[in-house]
Parts: structure tokens; C-alpha cells; sequence
């Protein structure tokens, strides 16, 4: 994995917002219009090739595909894992189980918000046989489709995102495996086969899994520290079960608390879970810092080791706000990473995806392109300071 | 003013959510539709003897009315003046934007969100057209007799009322009158010179809100920093003309770029106008700092010394995302002004007022709670 040997490197952390004709055609896919998959296919690889230029141009050092080619950063799967089925939902259910405590202390604030973004729809998915890998053809699709728009541009490296089984796992109601581990680990066992596909195409992996933490605020009462901690435990030794032989070099693993615009009142401390986090064998991890709620974790490395050899991809510029970062203070978040990790241990990134699904945006693309910028320009200006 | 001898102190930028029913009979008298001026006073008065109770409740020392009977903290002050009318501009009179230099470089984005990045556009614009004159005298004492019979058995270190500045009335009351903007200047600062002292003859803090020192820049896109500072500073002059005979240590400045929740990419930066803000005549300054595009100006302070005897109130808590501060973050940022500027003048507040600007009226007061034990971690610091 390129690190920042000589200048701060970035990236990001994958989704980005789809243009406006292939989102009209995914929609028309998605409810069952009449659509031509010709001009989907196409719409697609041309949608990617032209993300892949914008990411260079804004100055990004590991540039992704913009999951252009997906529905969005987990539900994808749905399409490629056999075992499961959707559902009627009765409408206090939940479409993908997230409905947590935050909800509840801000209820009218989150029935405002859903209508406002369009959220709270959707079927829930629920796993009633063996699960197994489908989606071959669709992989090896995205793969094919990076490729060829990074033929012809300059990147550092480049990464293809792709779904941790405990993300996977707290979404979909379990009534086939007789465990939650014989669950996780039928997910990850199919999941294993895209992981391979994108590391053997020669790109890196990201694991997305803000289930990780996410799922502290679903559960109702709130357990206690050791009784979390168990249960995250278990969703990581799914991930290193998933990843198997995979060189941790070739895999970044991404934790956020998701990405809503909610106050996020219940988030897990990432100080009492970083030590499980560093157990996934990735060699570079992706965490949330540069929002209101998380961004005085930085602090939490002042006690916490980086392991030898391990990458530290720090989000230092936002979605939850229109509000473009300063360089500056770009430049400052990252130097207070460099110092307490070293600064070729840390590469600057986005504290998540821009547009988790194609039909919902974090941002309007200008904003998040003038982020993109500002990412850069805030690591040229940490590069100074780190290498004067 | 308090001071924060023995632990850091907080308060916050001045308006705070409006209850709903309050909300729609404010707009009615607004818009000229009918309503019941006796029903309205006493909503407003329950209204602020709710907000004052919410706000104690919330861990606030230096608290106000939550500017319960405007309907925005800039343009309440339309029924408080004469010398006016209201009419439909000429295509040569479209009003500039707070957000003027963002929008010529994201004007997707403003096309987006109606126009204005949320800020709220009027077509009806207001021209002055004859001699300014304060006729708010009625309208203020109400602002101070429904606060005073709130305040009735509260105890809260201190207390403050908002009201407008002369330079951003001029941006939403432009002249038809005056000969010159000195002269026009000169008359709002007149005018507004009785609400002023009202607030400190009864007792109160006055705060001067006054985004139009950071936010004129972007209304003004055509200007340079020099010729925005000789901009900025008649507008300063103006202010302390109207502040004139008012004891220094009963005003603080409230200073921001505009609330709108836009990219803020062209903002002044606070290092070409803090002399500016100095030079108001005041005690206290309050001053925009936790939003993503003022976050790192705390660092001016390295180079700028806060003049002895004056306070700093910067925001450690904003209204740009509705996530919830941690109160560790809120801690952290009072640590780093505390060190620069000396923990007794330092005062914990917000980026600006939170009333309207965050999803849901609980967003604010959580918010406020955040910030109170963020200052009470600081205080167990310092």
C-alpha cells in the first residue's frame, strides 16, 4: 500500500454522487421500468471513467470507481448474495433495522429529516437459506469499468470499496443459520469471493463496516461497554474470516458511525473499541474524525498505538455539512495526526462516502468536489509543515 | 460584565427556537394579515418565560428573551423605524447576497436550496426614502418588561438583549434619501441609539449583533481587502457613533459571516478584520469560530493580543451540522482560546444564534447542553 513517504497523500472514502442521466436510469431500473441495458452498461462506464478524472483533477492521490456501479455501499449486495429475501415491512419496522436510541431522544427531528431526505422507505431484507456468492459478472463489471477509466491518468494507488459481513449482517434479520457466528460467517465465506476479485484485479480493498459501531445505538437498553465490545468482536473475527489470505497490505478498513445528519447523541467512544478495530488484519484503517462528534478522538491516539507498519486514514473533511473546510484547519487536523503516529503513517480521507446510495446524496456535487479540493490543499499545506 | 473568575461561563449568540403557534402569529402581523395584538404579547411573554427557563435548565449563566417577538434577529427592527416603504425592486434593484462571492462559484447549489442557501429571500425590499427616526420605544420596552417579569425568581449570572447594528440595517434598508453613506450611516446610528441605551438603561447586557462586518465582504464581491477595511470601518464609526454614552462594559459585539448554510468558501478571514472588531466599543466579542470554515482562526489569537480587560466569546458550538457537539470537543476548543487570551476572559458561545438554523428545536437545546458540560470539563481544566 503507498504511504505518505514524501507528501501527505489522499483519498477518500468511495461513494461519490452519480450524475444526474445515470441516476434516471438506475431509477428506472430500480422500480421496474422498462430500461435499456445497453445504455445502462454504457451510461455507467462512461459515468466512471469521468468520476476518475474529476478525482484526479480535485487533487486525489487514491481515487476510487464513485460505487457508480452500485445502488449504494451495502444494500448492492442484495443482488449479489443468494439466501435472502425481502419483505413486507409493517410500518413500524425499521427497512434496514437502523432505527436506533438517537432516534428516539430526537424523534421529531428525525421524522422531519426523513421526509426532507427521502429516507425511511424500503423493504427489509431477511436471510432464509445458505447464503452464496452471485454476483460474480456484476464484480467483475466495477472492475472492469475502474480499469479502464485508469487507463491513461496518474493515481498513487487506487481502491475498490466493498461491504463488511457484520454491516451486512445487522441489516438483514437472520431466520436460516442457527447462530449469529454460523450467520456471519455463511456472509462472509460469499463476501471472501468479491474481496478476492478486487485485491487479484490489483486494487486495493476497503472494507465498509459502520456496523461496527452503528449498531451500539440500535440496541434498546444500551448495553454496557463489555457486552458491545463482545458483540463487535464478533463482527471482526467475521471480517478476518471474510479477508482469509488476503495480504492485509492490499486492504484499508473503514469504520464510520454512518453517515445520517442526526445529532448522533449515541455513538460508541472509538476509545473503547479501537484495540478490536487494529484486530482487523487491514494494513490501513479508515475512521470518522472530522465532525462534531468524533473529532476530538484524535486525541484517543495520544494513548493508542498505531501497530508497526499500519496506516492511519483519518477523515479530515465532512459530509454533515455544506460548509467547506478551511485548508487550514485541514492542515491542522492532519498534523495532529502526523505527530502522535508519524506523518508518513497517515494518509488525509473524508470522514465517509459522499453519496452512500445513488438516490441519496450527502451534499450537492459542487460542494463535494470544493471538499475534494480543500482536502488537497490541506495536505499540501501539512506536507510543508511535516517535511520543512 | 461577569467575567469567568472562578469557572468558565456560558451564553450564546441570541436566538433561540420559537414555538410554533408564536412563529405563525408573528408572520401574520409581518405579512399585514390580520391578528390580535394583546393575544400575541401574551404568547411572547410565555414564550420567554419558557426559553428562560429551558435556557437555565440547559447549564446557560448569561442568558436573554431568545428574541421570541422577532421574526429575525436583522429585520425586527423594519417596525421600530419610520422613513421607509416597502415596494418591489427594479430589475436594477435585485438585493446582493450575504452569499455573494460563493454564489458566483456554486450557483447549482443556491439554485438548489430556492435562491439563498436557506437564508430566507424577501422579493419585497425595503428603501429608505425619507428622514430615519426611531419609533420603536413601545416595541423595546416590551422586548425589556417580558423579559424582566420572565427573569422574576431565575437566578442567572447575567443577562443580555439582542439588537441590530447600523451597517447590517443599511444592507436590507438601502438609501433613497440620504446624500451620502456617512450621512445615511450617521442617521440609522441615531436612530437605533435609543434602542440601545434602552436595553442598558433597564439593565441589561446590550448586544450588538453585527454579521455585516464578515458578511458584507461576499456583498460586496467586487472589493479588495483594503478597500473592504475602509468599507468595514464606516460602518465600525457608525456603530460607535450609536453606541456613544453607553458604559463600555455593558456591550458585547456578536460578529459572524452570515448563517447561511452554504460553502463559505470566500468568507474574509478573521485575521483582515479582527482590528475592525477591536475597535468596536465594546467589552465582549463575540465571534463565529466552530464551523468548518472558521475552526482554525483560533490561531489569530497567536499573533493578535485580546486588549487587557476585554472578553473573548467564541463559538464552540454551531449551527452548521446537526450533529451534537461532544463536550469534549467544546472542551478542547475552550483550551486553546483559554491558553492564548487567559481563562478569565474567556466566555463559552455559540457560532451564531441557533434558534432557526438547526433541524429541530431540540437539536438547539441539546446542543446547548453539550456545551455546558464542554465548559464545565474545561473549568475542571483550567
Amino acid at each position: 500500500m503507498k504511504r505518505s513517504t514524501d507528501r501527505i497523500i489522499t483519498t477518500h472514502v468511495g461513494s461519490l454522487v452519480r450524475p444526474p442521466d445515470l441516476v434516471e436510469i438506475m431509477r428506472a431500473k430500480e422500480s421496474g421500468q422498462p430500461f435499456d441495458q445497453q445504455e445502462y452498461d454504457a451510461g455507467v462506464r462512461a459515468a466512471v471513467a469521468q468520476v476518475v478524472r474529476q478525482q484526479v483533477e480535485a487533487g486525489v492521490d487514491v481515487p476510487s470507481d464513485g460505487e457508480f456501479g452500485k445502488l449504494n455501499f451495502a444494500g448492492y449486495v442484495n443482488r449479489r448474495l443468494a439466501g435472502f429475501e425481502q419483505r413486507e415491512r409493517n410500518p413500524d419496522e425499521s427497512p434496514i433495522l437502523n432505527w436506533g436510541r438517537d432516534r428516539q431522544s430526537f424523534l421529531e427531528f428525525y421524522q422531519g429529516y426523513d421526509r426532507s431526505s427521502g429516507g425511511g422507505g424500503g423493504f427489509p431484507v431477511v436471510c432464509t437459506s445458505p447464503i452464496s456468492q452471485v454476483g460474480q459478472a456484476e464484480a467483475q463489471t466495477d472492475i472492469d469499468n475502474f480499469k479502464a477509466a485508469l487507463a491513461g491518468v496518474e493515481v498513487q494507488e487506487a481502491f475498490l470499496p466493498s461491504v463488511a459481513p457484520g454491516t451486512i449482517e445487522g441489516q438483514r434479520r437472520n431466520e436460516f443459520y442457527p447462530t449469529v457466528k454460523e450467520y456471519l460467517y455463511g456472509i462472509a465465506d460469499a463476501m471472501r469471493e468479491e474481496y478476492k476479485a478486487i485485491v487479484d484485479a490489483g486494487f486495493l480493498l476497503q472494507i465498509d463496516d459502520p456496523r461496527v459501531v452503528t449498531q451500539y445505538d440500535m440496541m434498546d437498553p444500551a448495553p454496557s461497554v463489555e457486552e458491545f465490545r463482545r458483540a463487535a468482536a464478533l463482527r471482526i473475527e467475521a471480517v478476518n474470516h471474510a479477508l482469509g489470505d488476503i495480504p492485509p497490505e492490499r486492504v484499508r478498513y473503514h469504520l464510520c458511525w454512518g453517515s445520517w445528519h442526526g445529532p448522533h447523541t449515541t455513538d460508541f467512544p472509538l476509545k473503547d473499541i479501537i484495540d478490536l478495530v487494529l484486530q482487523v488484519r487491514a494494513g490501513a484503517y479508515c475512521i470518522e474524525a472530522a465532525n462534531p462528534r468524533h473529532e476530538h478522538e484524535w486525541q484517543v491516539w495520544e494513548n493508542v498505538n498505531l501497530p508497526e507498519g499500519k496506516i492511519l486514514v483519518p477523515g479530515v473533511v465532512a459530509h454533515t455539512t455544506n460548509t467547506v473546510e478551511h485548508p487550514e484547519l485541514v492542515a491542522w487536523r492532519i498534523v495532529n495526526f502526523a505527530r502522535l503516529v508519524g506523518r508518513e503513517n497517515v494518509i488525509a480521507s473524508t470522514d465517509c462516502g459522499f453519496s452512500q446510495g445513488a438516490f441519496n446524496p450527502r451534499l450537492h456535487p459542487t460542494i463535494v468536489w470544493a471538499k475534494l479540493r480543500t482536502l488537497a490543499e490541506g495536505a499540501a499545506l501539512a506536507t510543508k509543515q511535516l517535511w520543512s | 460584565m461577569k467575567r469567568s473568575t472562578d469557572r468558565i461561563l456560558t451564553t450564546h449568540a441570541g436566538s433561540l427556537p420559537r414555538p410554533d403557534d408564536l412563529r405563525e402569529m408573528i408572520t401574520a402581523k409581518d405579512e399585514g394579515r390580520a391578528y390580535d395584538p394583546d393575544a400575541l404579547g401574551r404568547r411572547v411573554g410565555s414564550a420567554v418565560v419558557e426559553v428562560v427557563r429551558m435556557q437555565i435548565d440547559s447549564g446557560i449563566d448569561i442568558i436573554n428573551d431568545g428574541e421570541e417577538s422577532k421574526r429575525s434577529f436583522s429585520t425586527y427592527a423594519r417596525e421600530r423605524l419610520s422613513g421607509y416603504e416597502e415596494r418591489s425592486p427594479t430589475p436594477e434593484e435585485q438585493p446582493s447576497m450575504i452569499s455573494g462571492r460563493d454564489m458566483q462559484e456554486f450557483p447549482e447549489y443556491f439554485a438548489s436550496r430556492g435562491g439563498f442557501g436557506g437564508a430566507g429571500a424577501n422579493s419585497r425590499q425595503v428603501f429608505c426614502n425619507g428622514p430615519l427616526k426611531y419609533i420603536g420605544q413601545a416595541a423595546v420596552q416590551a422586548d425589556i418588561d417580558h423579559f424582566r417579569a420572565a427573569l422574576q425568581g431565575v437566578q442567572a449570572e447575567e443577562t443580555f438583549l439582542p439588537a441590530i447594528a447600523p451597517g447590517t440595517i443599511e444592507h436590507w434598508m438601502r438609501n433613497r434619501y440620504y446624500p451620502t453613506d456617512e450621512a445615511y450611516l450617521s442617521a440609522i446610528a441615531e436612530a437605533m441609539h435609543e434602542e440601545y441605551k434602552a436595553i442598558v438603561d433597564a439593565g441589561f447586557l446590550l448586544q450588538i449583533d453585527d454579521p455585516d462586518l464578515g458578511d458584507a465582504w461576499q456583498i460586496h464581491p467586487h472589493m479588495s481587502v483594503p478597500e473592504y477595511q475602509r468599507f468595514a470601518e464606516l460602518r465600525v464609526d457608525a456603530l460607535n457613533h450609536a453606541l456613544r454614552g453607553i458604559p463600555v462594559d455593558r456591550v458585547r459585539l456578536h460578529v459572524c459571516w452570515g448563517s447561511y448554510h452554504g460553502p463559505h468558501l470566500y468568507d474574509i478571514p478573521l485575521r483582515d478584520i479582527v482590528d475592525l472588531i477591536l475597535k468596536v466599543n465594546a467589552e465582549g466579542y463575540s465571534i463565529e469560530a466552530s464551523n468548518p470554515r472558521h475552526d482554525h482562526e483560533w490561531r489569530v489569537w497567536e499573533e493578535v493580543k485580546l486588549p487587557d480587560g476585554k472578553v473573548l466569546i467564541p463559538g464552540v458550538v454551531g449551527h452548521a451540522s446537526d450533529f451534537i457537539e461532544h463536550p469534549e470537543l467544546v472542551a478542547e476548543r475552550l483550551l486553546k482560546y483559554a491558553r492564548l487570551v487567559g481563562r478569565e476572559n474567556l466566555i463559552t458561545g455559540t457560532d451564531c444564534g441557533l434558534g432557526t438554523r438547526v433541524g429541530h428545536p431540540k437539536i438547539a437545546w441539546a446542543k446547548f447542553q453539550a456545551m455546558a458540560e464542554g465548559a464545565q470539563l474545561a473549568s475542571r481544566e483550567l
